[in-house]
């Protein structure tokens, strides 16, 4: 478990690391099946924190300004665990067009019949069956 | 008669409902939603770059900003409302074209959300400010094109 009182971060690969342990800690599961998907954006999210954590810092932004950007950032990550649950519909979908696809060839080039017009378009005349 | 002929002339249409490739799990793709999603997310990108240049650094700069953030506003409710009508096979395909549509309006919100701190605050380069709209608008881009060449 994190000690969050002692916790320095001081660039993006650890602000990310530390970011992967946690998601990681929390449900192992969920961040095996969705590490590919989420990886990049976590980094983003890492490396837009810490220059807002730098331009606070510096007094570059006032904190008003940059609770509006992490707000924002907390939407945009909202809406990536969402992206997660949509790409795995996506990827069913993706299965399941592709099984059937196969399948309605393999009927197609033995009786010309198409049962899966979706899928299956051929260019040229249909085979004798 | 065999069993071939049969199919052929009484039962195609029923069973190619079977094998049709329906959109049980994800709306269908439509190259006319992709093509107007990506510009807005282009339009998107170049509002970034010009971000983080310093073009907004001054919030004055704001209302002559303005016409820029509602064109971009405009192409995105008209993608959403292209989203919102893609034909799906089922409750998941449905699901899955809600949180199209979802994703396009999320779009929407960072873009108005970055205006909200042009117009407070002025958007200062690398402070983070444009990273959650660019991060919302690539993935309703990604989303729109995900069943492209399926």
């Amino acid at each position: 478990m994190v000690d969050f009182a002692s916790l320095r971060i001081d660039n993006v690969d650890q602000l990310v690391s530390a970011l992967e342990d946690e998601l990681g800690g929390v449900s192992t599961q969920w961040w095996n099946a969705n590490k590919t998907v989420v990886a990049g954006y976590l980094r983003s999210l890492a490396e837009a924190t810490l220059q807002t954590q730098v331009a606070l810092a510096n007094g570059q932004i006032p904190p008003e300004a940059a609770d509006m950007i992490m707000r924002n950032q907390h939407l945009a990550f909202n809406q990536t665990l969402q992206f997660t649950k949509f790409m795995t519909l996506v990827l069913a979908q993706q299965l399941l067009d592709a099984t059937f696809r196969l399948i309605g060839w393999v009927i197609f080039n033995k009786t010309g019949v198409n049962l899966a017009p979706g899928l299956v378009q051929p260019t040229g005349a249909a085979p004798a069956a | 008669m065999t069993i071939v002929h049969a199919i052929r002339t009484t039962g195609v249409a029923g069973l190619a409902l079977v094998l049709a490739g329906c959109a049980l799990f994800a709306p269908p793709y439509d190259a006319t939603l992709d093509e107007k999603t990506t510009s807005a997310y282009e339009s998107v990108a170049k509002l970034a770059a010009q971000a983080e240049m310093g073009l907004y650094q001054d919030k004055a700069t704001y209302p002559g900003a303005v016409d820029t953030y509602a064109s971009i506003q405009g192409a995105l409710a008209v993608a959403a409302v292209r989203a919102a009508s893609a034909p799906v096979g089922g409750k998941r395909a449905e699901q899955a074209r809600d949180m199209t549509v979802g994703f396009i309006k999320g779009c929407s919100t960072q873009v108005a959300g970055l205006a909200a701190v042009h117009k407070t605050y002025g958007v200062v380069p690398a402070t983070g400010a444009t990273t959650a709209m660019m991060v919302s608008c690539d993935q309703a881009a990604k989303a729109v094109g995900a069943m492209k060449n399926n």
